[in-house]
């Protein structure tokens, strides 16, 4: 399952960020082998509109859910829309999101 | 001629001094015009209240995409800077609170498919009070940028009138707008600590907007004078009216009622004030 995370910078130690679509990177993370690969967000200092063009962005990369604390009322009827799951994390870093993904309900 | 009432700080008495002004200029025989900017909450009709003899909505032009044409290719989305505009395989979501009607989808679609349709996103009411021409702007509730509908209220003025404009709080694109062709500012300084906050920061925008201004000194509490006097004279202002706290006038405009009429006294504070007034912009 692929899952995507607002994280502050690009590396596995990072805190998740508290926003969604404007978050600075995105780990994209696979729920199977807890590998990472990290995307900036081009949408991070848009004008209006940043969840929607977050939003295309995990369509375009086939995310099945994202973990984040917060995400706007458009950007989340868009993810519900689609089927991608939103599930609020428990941990602050990413890497201890990926240590104990079951415990988000991921089967791996 | 037009003369708006800024100054900032929401509260701070523009509403009042607008309206109490207007009716002081028009009892001085002159052709005056209302304007009420304050779309996102227009309330000067509570003080003048104006027949209103007719309503227009106001329309923005918003994409519609022809799925038939669409082959989803995402040109539009990539030209939108405000998002707002999002092809998903088949079909193509618009969101009509984020555009800004500039058109630009309905030109990089290759296909054709989009064309741009009115949207109605407020009213403007216009009417009459003792001679006096009224118009005011609502916006709908819901949609977030009133600009448009204050553009709209702006051509309202009748041609050749003395037009008094009462204008957002803030110094953001509302209020920016509303001052767009304005000859003369006055700005309405709240007597409190954070209304001359507000009005430092009104002042650095009607510097920048090269309008020449006025200030109104409003609320005045002997304990606040020593601090706002004194912040007056280190920026070389001298205001053109003071009024000072006064219960008798914030009950006069909880009843609706305008201060000139209802206080005695104002209403010779507002003589001076209208005849400094026409001193400065004739």
């Amino acid at each position: 399952m692929k899952i995507a995370i607002p994280v502050q910078e690009e590396r596995v130690e990072s805190k998740i960020n508290a926003a969604f679509a404007r978050a600075p990177f995105f780990a994209v993370c696979d729920s199977k082998d807890k590998s990472s690969v990290f995307k900036s967000n081009p949408a991070k200092d848009a004008e209006s509109g940043a969840g929607i063009q977050v939003f295309k962005i995990m369509v375009d990369l086939g995310v099945d859910a994202v973990i984040t604390g917060e995400v706007g009322p458009k950007t989340r009827d868009l993810l519900d829309s689609k089927g991608i799951r939103i599930v609020k994390p428990k941990r602050d870093t990413l890497k201890e999101t990926l240590a104990n993904l079951d415990e988000l309900g991921f089967s791996g | 001629m037009k003369i708006a009432i800024s100054g900032a700080k929401g509260g701070s008495g523009k509403t009042w001094l607008a309206t109490n002004l207007a009716c002081t200029l028009l009892t001085k025989g002159l052709d005056v015009s209302f304007l009420d900017a304050d779309v996102e909450e227009p309330n000067a009709h509570l003080f003048i209240n104006p027949k209103i003899e007719r309503t227009e909505r106001v329309n923005v032009l918003v994409p519609q995409v022809d799925g038939s044409l669409c082959d989803g290719c995402g040109e539009c989305h990539r030209f939108c800077a405000f998002n707002a505009i999002l092809p998903l395989g088949s079909e193509t979501l618009v969101f009509h609170e984020l555009c800004h009607g500039c058109g630009g989808c309905a030109m990089v679609c290759p296909k054709n498919a989009i064309k741009e349709v009115p949207l109605a996103i407020g009213t403007i009411s216009e009417g009459r009070k003792d001679g006096l021409t009224f118009a005011m702007g609502t916006l709908d509730i819901g949609y977030p940028r009133p600009g448009p509908v204050i553009e709209a209220v702006q051509k309202k003025a009748k041609p050749g009138s003395l037009t008094i404009i009462d204008t957002p709080p803030g110094t953001s694109c509302p209020v920016i707008q509303a001052l767009a062709g304005v000859s003369f500012v006055l700005a309405v300084l709240e007597a409190t600590p954070f209304g001359l906050s507000d009005f430092r920061l009104a002042l650095k925008m009607l510097e920048r907007l090269k309008i020449p201004f006025g200030v109104v000194l409003n609320r005045l509490l002997p304990s606040s004078e020593r601090e706002v006097m004194g912040a007056l004279y280190d920026m070389r202002i001298e205001p053109m009216a003071v009024f000072n706290e006064d219960m008798r006038i914030a009950k006069a405009y909880a009843e609706g009622r305008l201060a000139i009429e209802a206080v005695p006294g104002i209403g010779q504070t507002f003589e001076r004030l209208a005849q400094g007034l026409l001193a400065r912009v004739s």
